[in-house]
């Protein structure tokens, strides 16, 4: 439905072609890496790879290449630039368009790197060793400044003749052990800091020096994190805090200064550095792949997989390169359960932004149904009739809509929740919670709104018929899910498929017939239901006597029955609870118009029209951030509990095609 | 009805599955193998124990060996299982998986300390891919015990490991265990406070029991061999048992001899569960699995605890099988192999 048919391919090529092939395919942004073809036995890259090369031996064209000589990517240089852009201060970001200008080789590259590093290398690097300092006298800093008495003169203890200290950080449940042990340890056992910000806190340690030994291994068996306070800051923690301001201060002064005399070749080396980041980083990207590539003497192989519309497109960047190669393709049917193909979602504008909702659930697998077409109308009513009212509705349309930049496909969700609201809000003859009784000006087909007496029944039976509507869809959903997989067992005769179905429905039908809605003979949904439960019992033994498969019982018929008779009673209570899970929705269609008349009734207690219309705007302000919250969260759990267990699996692996990020 | 939880589903196929598994007849089998690679056949043909052998290939057998096959078992049941759970109880099921991640991340700790390769050490892995909380192919791009804390910075496993040294790694293998096991435990304890009243009570039950035998085998081992002083004893042990608080823990590590020590353990969980063996005959593993076997045997439950003790039970039969394994690799006597089994047949 909306799931893009992907290919399989073999690229097979000379490794003197490797890196240009391999380049392409990271620009082309098409091909998403294989990492689960070697465990099936349909794919055998070795083999591949043996046959093409015996079809060119004798050619001069090729020499024994040996894979080891695949260079093992540049994380060396690129760290280089890092380093070089952070002390510069400058910002660098991934760009394919840098490395499409030109011919901007990767030696260029390295050349041009070192050059920047001999000019401005020493400088830069003095800035970033004086950042790091920084950094670190600022984590001292915070550590010296959590010691409760600032008065306290380590310099003293320092030079005592027969005892040793240690000054570290415990956390809370080390502290307990040592705690509860306290009488058999040799030493004592400050707390003298409370640190911010960490689990962890500061305590001093007193031993007699003959037990070091003892005392240091007690100290790593408790994960004892050492505060060593360099011998420059002797004195009380306060004067220490004074010492590291002050040697902070100039540190910072100095990485001014060194700052200031590179200002001239930043701008200058601001594109060249970004240049050179996108090229290593490129070649990292290709090493990647190098790595994941399979070798012969003389070629690589490579699998992708690729959408079916963008195959051509792929064949033809290789083409442009060199006409050595090979491409071969393998749908996922041919491969088999072993290898998974990864998903990508095609759905039209409407539906689009509802796969964030599919997704939060899980992303459906290659061969399953997507269900974010069904998923997106079946929300936007289950909102629309939880929550209809033009203005609130508009609300919500009108936020979408301008947050669309920001929030993306959450804003296209409630552009459309928005709009359902309001479709339903001319239903129910609501706006801002007012109804025909205050502005007869608004069309409404519910007459006298939802709390009409009359109205109520009518309000909580539609909403079971919008659940019964909607789960005969999600059966038959999960019996196509089922029948596509080829599991007729569960497709046709499981509690998801064609007879779960024919139990469900009897099931309504059987409890209608109960309460006299519609005079049928109790006795016909009755039967039904008996033979529908008596199937699913007995699903693995009918659908092995179908598909002709022996024996009946795949695991013997003892367990089987105890198994599957439990799992009946499950499907019972299940759908029993399916069905008056709906109730909600028209419970909240009632809730909504209840909590506006709270509102109404409290604005009416008030003296001025001023006030009045204030309780008004509260209510609706309450109403659309608070209910609105509540009935989102209902419609998400209506889909995600009540309708994707029937036919959604959701084991997905997602489409990522290679590229530079 | 609990929304989170498939009760009765897990419940039927837990005891269809303890069926498959100890089955009496499978098991004569396969102490009754004359070689590995009967053996490995006779595994394959148990329906339950035969998972683990899915998607070994062939040319995979050759590298890996069957112990660690065997060991993959108990991640594989608990991926199962964690179909029939959702919300907080798939995540308090999930936290038994972390047992796996320790195996593993030990195993990569071990090499590194011994400056041994890293090569093809993933075919002994044992961890859930599907569910791991660490990225696998980063640590083994590693070169040094250092730089493999530091990739673990974030993870519930850093704390405990932060200030850990290769000369530690080498001098005190223990402490990644115990600190590893500890960190286990908080997050086992975390997920089991967000189940209902009656699963967490289970739960607590359950998990107090196995850190106690716990506790019990590493005083055992660091009593018998570790040179260490009865503080880091304590220190290393964990906490939240059932039958051992704080006092009973410094008792036991401040046993003045193995009797004592075995004394103390039976006024505590009152119950010889060393079995009136001398110290030379004991095997630490044995015994506490035998306990465990037996408690579980006899306990029943009709919520969570159904599918803890599966997972224990579990842990019971790998090790067992790993004792066929070696039984059958070093020609045992089968007799005497079977009584090195807790599983009685």
């Amino acid at each position: 439905m909306a799931i893009e048919k992907m290919v399989l391919l073999k690229i097979i090529g000379s490794l003197d072609n490797m890196h240009s092939i391999l380049k392409e395919l990271i620009f082309c942004e098409n091909a998403h890496l294989n990492l689960n073809v070697e465990n099936s036995s349909v794919y055998n890259n070795y083999l591949a790879v043996h046959q093409y090369e015996s079809e060119i031996i004798g050619s001069p064209l090729y020499h024994a290449a040996i894979p080891d000589n695949i260079h093992g990517g540049c994380g060396d240089c690129l760290n280089s630039v890092e380093e070089l852009s952070q002390g510069m201060g400058i910002k660098l970001k991934i760009d394919k368009e840098l490395l499409l200008e030109g011919n901007y080789s990767f030696e260029q590259a390295k050349n041009d790197l070192s050059a920047i590093q001999s000019a401005i290398g020493g400088k830069v690097k003095e800035i970033n060793d004086k950042k790091q300092q920084i950094r670190e006298l600022q984590d001292l800093r915070e550590k010296i400044d959590s010691i409760v008495d600032k008065d306290m003169n380590f310099s003293k203890i320092a030079n005592l003749n027969y005892f040793d200290y240690e000054l570290g950080l415990l956390s809370k449940e080390n502290r307990m052990r040592l705690k509860k042990n306290y009488e058999n340890l040799s030493a004592i056992v400050l707390k003298i800091g409370i640190v911010k910000v960490s689990s962890e806190n500061l305590y001093m340690i007193i031993y007699p020096r003959q037990y070091k030994d003892e005392i240091e291994n007690i100290l790593k068996s408790l994960s004892w994190n050492r505060l060593a306070i360099p011998n420059e800051y002797l004195g009380t923690p306060a004067d220490n805090l004074h010492q590291i301001d002050s040697k902070i201060e100039s540190l910072q002064s100095d990485i001014n200064s060194l700052i200031a005399s590179v200002e001239d070749e930043k701008e200058a080396d601001k594109k060249e550095l970004n240049k050179i980041y996108n090229v290593f980083k490129l070649e990292d990207k290709i090493a990647e792949l190098e790595q994941k590539a399979d070798f012969g003497n003389n070629a690589f192989a490579l699998d992708v997989w690729v959408k079916e519309s963008d195959k051509k497109k792929v064949e033809k960047v290789i083409a442009e390169i060199t006409d050595k190669y090979k491409i071969s393709e393998k749908t996922p049917e041919d491969l088999g359960d072993d290898v998974i193909a990864p998903t990508k979602l095609k759905n039209n504008w409407f539906s689009k932004p509802f796969e964030m909702i599919v997704k939060m659930y899980g992303l459906p697998s290659y061969d399953e149904l997507d269900p974010t077409p069904f998923l997106a109308v079946t929300f936007c009513l289950a909102f629309g009739i939880m929550f209809g009212d033009i203005g609130q509705g508009f609300i919500y349309l009108l936020a979408g809509l301008l947050l669309r930049k920001k929030l993306g496909d959450a804003a296209g969700i409630a552009v459309r929740l928005g709009a359902s609201s309001m479709i339903f809000g001319c239903v129910y003859g609501s706006f801002f919670g007012l109804e025909k009784e205050q502005l007869p000006w608004l069309p409404g087909l519910v007459e006298g709104g939802p709390l009409t007496p009359e109205n109520i029944p009518m309000i909580l039976v539609a909403g079971i018929v919008f659940g019964v509507l909607v789960l005969t869809l999600s059966y038959a959903l999960g019996t196509a899910n089922s029948l596509k997989r080829g599991d007729i067992e569960e497709g046709v005769f499981g509690k998801n498929g064609i007879f779960g179905y024919l139990f469900f429905i009897s099931f309504i039908m059987t409890i209608v017939a109960l309460v006299g809605i519609i005079k049928i003979p109790m006795s016909l949904p009755l039967t039904i239901l008996l033979i529908s439960l008596a199937v699913l019992v007995l699903k693995q033994p009918i659908a092995n006597l179908v598909t002709g498969h022996r024996p009946l019982f795949n695991e013997g018929a003892g367990s089987y029955l105890t198994e599957s008779i439990f799992e009946a009673i499950e499907t019972i209570l299940g759908t029993l609870s399916n069905s008056i899970s709906f109730v909600r929705v028209g419970a909240f269609a009632l809730n909504h118009a209840g909590l506006f008349l709270a509102f109404m009734v409290m604005s009416k207690m008030m003296p001025n029209i001023f006030l009045q219309i204030l309780i008004l705007v509260i209510g609706n302000i309450l109403i659309l951030v608070l209910e609105g919250l509540v009935v989102l969260i209902q419609s998400l759990r209506l889909h995600y509990y009540e309708m994707f267990g029937k036919y959604f699996k959701g084991g997905g692996v997602a489409f990522k095609p290679i590229n530079l990020n | 009805m609990n929304p989170n939880m498939a009760f009765y589903a897990v419940n039927t196929k837990i005891v269809t599955k303890k069926g498959r598994i100890l089955n009496s007849r499978d098991w004569e089998k396969f102490i009754e193998c004359n070689s590995i690679e009967q053996l490995a056949d006779k595994f394959k043909d148990n329906i339950e124990i035969g998972k683990a052998f899915e998607g070994v290939t062939v040319s995979d057998s050759f590298r890996v060996n069957l112990e660690t096959v065997i060991s993959r078992l108990r991640k594989i049941e608990i991926e199962n299982m964690l179909h029939y759970f959702s919300g907080n109880y798939k995540d308090f099921l999930k936290s038994f998986l972390l047992e796996e991640e320790i195996h593993d991340l030990s195993l990569i700790i071990r090499m590194l300390s011994r400056e041994e390769s890293l090569e093809g050490i993933d075919d002994r892995f044992i961890h859930s891919e599907l569910y791991t909380s660490l990225n696998f192919d980063e640590l083994l791009a590693v070169k040094s015990v250092e730089q493999l804390i530091n990739k673990l910075k974030g993870t519930i496993y850093y704390d405990g490991l932060k200030n850990f040294t290769r000369d530690d790694a080498l001098s005190r293998e223990f402490h990644v265990e115990m600190k590893l096991y500890v960190a286990l435990y908080k997050s086992m304890y975390e997920a089991a406070e967000k189940l209902g009243k009656e699963d967490k009570r289970a739960a607590r039950d359950l998990i107090g029991l196995r850190i106690d035998l716990l506790n019990v085998q590493w005083i055992y081992r660091a009593l018998k061999y570790y040179k260490i002083s009865p503080e880091e004893m304590f220190i290393y042990s964990l906490e939240g048992g059932s039958h051992f608080g704080y006092k009973e823990l410094k008792n036991l590590c401040y046993s003045k001899s193995m009797d004592e020590f075995i004394k103390l353990i039976g006024g505590y969980l009152k119950y010889d569960i060393f079995n009136d063996l001398n110290d030379a005959e004991i095997d630490i593993n044995s015994v506490i699995d035998s306990y465990m076997y037996n408690y579980l045997k006899n306990k029943h439950y009709h919520n969570i605890g159904t599918a803890i003790s599966f997972i224990y039970l579990i842990d019971i039969v790998i090790n067992d099988l790993t004792s066929i394994i070696e039984g059958i690799q070093y020609d045992v006597p089968r007799e005497e192999l079977k009584g090195y089994l807790s599983y009685k047949m």
